[in-house]
């Protein structure tokens, strides 16, 4: 698998996950709205997706 | 933070400052915002149904943990996460050093102790994860380790590929690291590379720390929606109600929005 440069994050990079963090709040509420997303698997997600982000 | 390199005593102790303001000072303030809109509703809820008035009112059973400071989940849940974020913010130099040192077969390490001590060690599930987060140490290395290395370049092929098998793995394994793990890199590979309108993005945390608040809301006022469009109504509205909100306020209290959201109020 490619990757980008390291320890750089591209512009790109930087667009998605600013991308991602909004589209995993828009998930995390849909869970708590009772669409099943799977329990621990959405909390995972955010952990993972707001750990890069942050 | 994970972008620095130099781990110097001074480089720690600012960035753990700084996550006062990011992270401690929003915690506390949506726990109490979270008691504040919903203690009123509990009330009426429990006048209605006639009730002892405390029922299903934490800071009837304590004012600490209506506050935030409680051992299992905060009253406002999604913020377990906030929570999280504090233990690793203060672990960051640990891990770092053990990403150094180890580098993938830390992950593994981590990996396999969250595989094992579920099974092995029951006082883990039932208190010791609110203190030493496994799964949350290991994405959390995972996002160290991908900024060390590069984050992998997104190719729609193997993100298919990787739903598949995500799919496959939820409805064999349940919710396990690998469905997880190939989800969010299918995630990653549809992601929109243009950015997001500028309000709509920073509105997330808002979106993130107050959404219980109106989907709790949402639900008592569209109650008698039980079918899933009745879910998916609740919540496109939800986010609507919040992007508004979070454009007058960020409008007209700019001050106190930055203050409750940890300064993400623009981008």
């Amino acid at each position: 698998m490619r990757t980008g440069k390291p320890s750089a994050i591209s512009q790109e990079c930087s667009n998605k996950l600013a991308n991602a963090g909004f589209v995993c709040a828009c998930l995390v509420v849909l869970n708590h709205c009772g669409v099943f997303l799977g329990g621990g698997g959405r909390s995972l997600f955010h952990t993972f997706l707001f750990a890069v982000a942050i | 933070m994970i972008s620095r390199h130099s781990m110097g005593i001074g480089w720690y102790q600012r960035e753990v400052r700084k996550r006062w303001r990011t992270i401690v000072i929003p915690y506390f303030s949506w726990c109490f915002i979270w008691f504040l809109v919903l203690a009123p509703f509990s009330v009426w809820a429990n006048l209605v149904t006639h009730r002892p008035l405390g029922t299903n009112i934490p800071l009837i059973h304590s004012p600490l943990v209506a506050l935030g400071f409680s051992v299992a989940e905060p009253v406002n849940r999604p913020l377990w996460y906030l929570r999280s974020l504090m233990i690793l913010v203060v672990l960051t130099p640990i891990l770092k050093m053990a990403i150094d040192r180890l580098k993938w077969g830390w992950i593994v390490l981590v990996f396999v102790g969250d595989c094992l001590v579920w099974q092995f060690c029951p006082l883990y599930a039932k208190t010791v994860k609110y203190f030493f987060p496994l799964s949350s140490i290991l994405y959390f290395s995972l996002g160290l380790m991908l900024h060390r290395r590069g984050i992998p370049v997104a190719n729609l092929k193997l993100g298919l590929g990787a739903f598949c098998t995500g799919v496959v793995s939820l409805m064999i394994g349940g919710e396990g690291h690998i469905a997880i793990l190939t989800l969010l890199y299918f995630l990653w590979t549809v992601i929109p590379k243009r950015r997001l309108p500028s309000f709509v993005l920073s509105a997330t945390f808002l979106i993130y720390a107050a959404h219980m608040i109106v989907v709790s809301i949402g639900d008592i006022a569209l109650r008698n929606l039980s079918f899933v469009g009745g879910h998916l109504v609740v919540w496109i509205v939800s986010i609507l109600i919040l992007l508004v909100v979070h454009t007058i306020w960020n409008r007209y209290s700019p001050g106190t929005y930055s203050f409750l959201t940890g300064g993400r109020s623009s981008r």
